[in-house]
């Protein structure tokens, strides 16, 4: 599978994650794939794969898909630090991660650190290889 | 003056259309406050004798079964998305009504709005902010909706987050607002910008954002910058673009939160609202 096709299949996933643990009824769910009308919000500079969020506001919601290529990117990492900085900002914040499964250890290393410079308080993460049915967790009531 | 002579099905002469529903007995009943409105001001019209036409209403009358989703739709085709509009904080009180009042469910709301999923988010969050923040702050009577669009501006990542970062809160965001220190509203978003600088801080507190603007902006524009058009701005940022050292397009991609990459971000900002200005015209 190439680069792309592999990119475009996990962000894929994670749009599938994303809209059986929060439900379009409740939930706006943007994708940065091609042909999508509305785009996600860029986020302290970076564009994420997939934003989802209610309204009112109980919830955001942010996807990257990373390739191994990708994953280990400087770029990749500021990335990644945007995205949860400003989950740690939300009252309740989900971040999915999706990679390949052989990336996945170092996809829990590069978040773990990211979070250890930020102590957030409200953000969730789940690391997905794609096929993975792990939940994200929703919403607090 | 009875409801039925107001009546005239597939008259359009005004241009003008209502949605009403004939009930059992015949009548036309009009089923919201809108509707309502309209025939007020015929009949006012019509008692004062003033100039036209005002015995009849062009309308489309929907023969019974006709459900409040239905109507509801029609609505929001019309008055959303529509080319009559309402104006930003009535829209957002109508969506803030079906989704939170009447529970219409996130997916329905937006396919009726042509699909307009981050607007219909930010439009709801942003009548939910008002409601919440300014609301309570501004003497009765004094509640600008007019103001509305600066909330929709606090919608966009990044300002709510600074306003907090900075420890300021909501209730200071609507302050802002009333004072008009915030104007016009589309300053909203430089708020990170300035809650950043000690010094725009100090002077967006007592003078306004407009006066904080220029403490962020660079200084020593040319005259001929500052004469340049639109068209030849957009040359201009091409070409240095194109022409940028790679180490320094390096600097910038790896620091998207500085202020040069933030300047830009605020250019392209501008730029995709005035494209979208000249589709939508």
């Amino acid at each position: 599978m190439s680069d792309s096709a592999q990119h475009l299949a996990l962000v894929n996933s994670i749009l599938a994650l994303v809209k059986k643990d929060f439900p379009l009824t409740k939930f706006v769910v943007l994708s940065d794939l091609p042909g999508s009308f509305d785009k996600p919000p860029r986020i302290n500079g970076f564009v994420p794969d997939v934003f989802a969020e209610d309204a009112p506001r109980t919830a955001v919601v942010i996807g990257e898909a990373k390739t191994v290529q990708d994953l280990q990117t400087n770029h990749s990492r500021l990335q990644i630090a945007a995205f949860l900085r400003f989950l740690a900002a939300q009252q309740n914040g989900v971040f999915v991660l999706a990679v390949p499964w052989p990336a996945i250890a170092t996809a829990q290393v590069i978040v773990d650190l990211e979070l250890r410079e930020l102590e957030p308080q409200h953000v969730k993460v789940v690391i997905s290889d794609g096929y993975e049915t792990r939940a994200a967790a929703g919403p607090s009531e | 003056m009875t409801w039925d002579l107001l009546i005239d099905c597939g008259k359009t002469t005004i241009g003008m259309s209502v949605i009403t529903e004939r009930t059992h007995n015949a009548s036309t009943s009009w089923r919201r406050d809108w509707e309502a409105t309209r025939l007020f001001l015929y009949k006012t019209f019509l008692d004062e004798k003033r100039a036209g036409n005002w015995s009849t209403i062009p309308a489309l009358v929907y023969e019974h079964g006709m459900s409040d989703l239905q109507m509801d739709a029609i609505r929001l085709q019309v008055h959303l998305v529509g080319t009559r509009a309402w104006d930003p904080y009535s829209k957002a009180k109508y969506l803030h009504s079906l989704h939170i009042e009447k529970q219409m469910p996130m997916s329905t709301l937006t396919e009726y709005c042509g699909g307009r999923q981050k607007e219909v988010t930010e439009f709801i969050n942003a009548f939910t902010d008002m409601e919440k923040y300014y609301r309570p702050i501004v003497p009765e009577g004094a509640f600008d909706t007019s103001r509305f669009s600066g909330f929709v501006e606090l919608q966009k990542p990044g300002v709510k987050e600074a306003i907090l970062e900075s420890k300021h809160d909501l209730t200071e965001f609507s302050t802002w607002i009333h004072e008009q220190k915030l104007f016009p509203l589309n300053t909203v978003r430089l708020l990170p910008r300035i809650l950043r600088n000690a010094k725009a801080t100090e002077i967006f507190l007592k003078h306004g954002a407009r006066k904080a603007a220029e403490v962020l902006e660079r200084p020593g524009v040319s005259k001929a910058l500052s004469e340049a058009n639109i068209g030849q701005l957009a040359a201009a940022l091409s070409q240095a673009i194109y022409d940028l050292p790679w180490h320094e397009a390096r600097k910038i991609k790896k620091d998207p939160g500085g202020e040069v990459a933030q300047s830009l971000h605020e250019v392209l900002d501008a730029l995709e609202d005035l494209l979208q200005i000249g589709e939508a015209g």
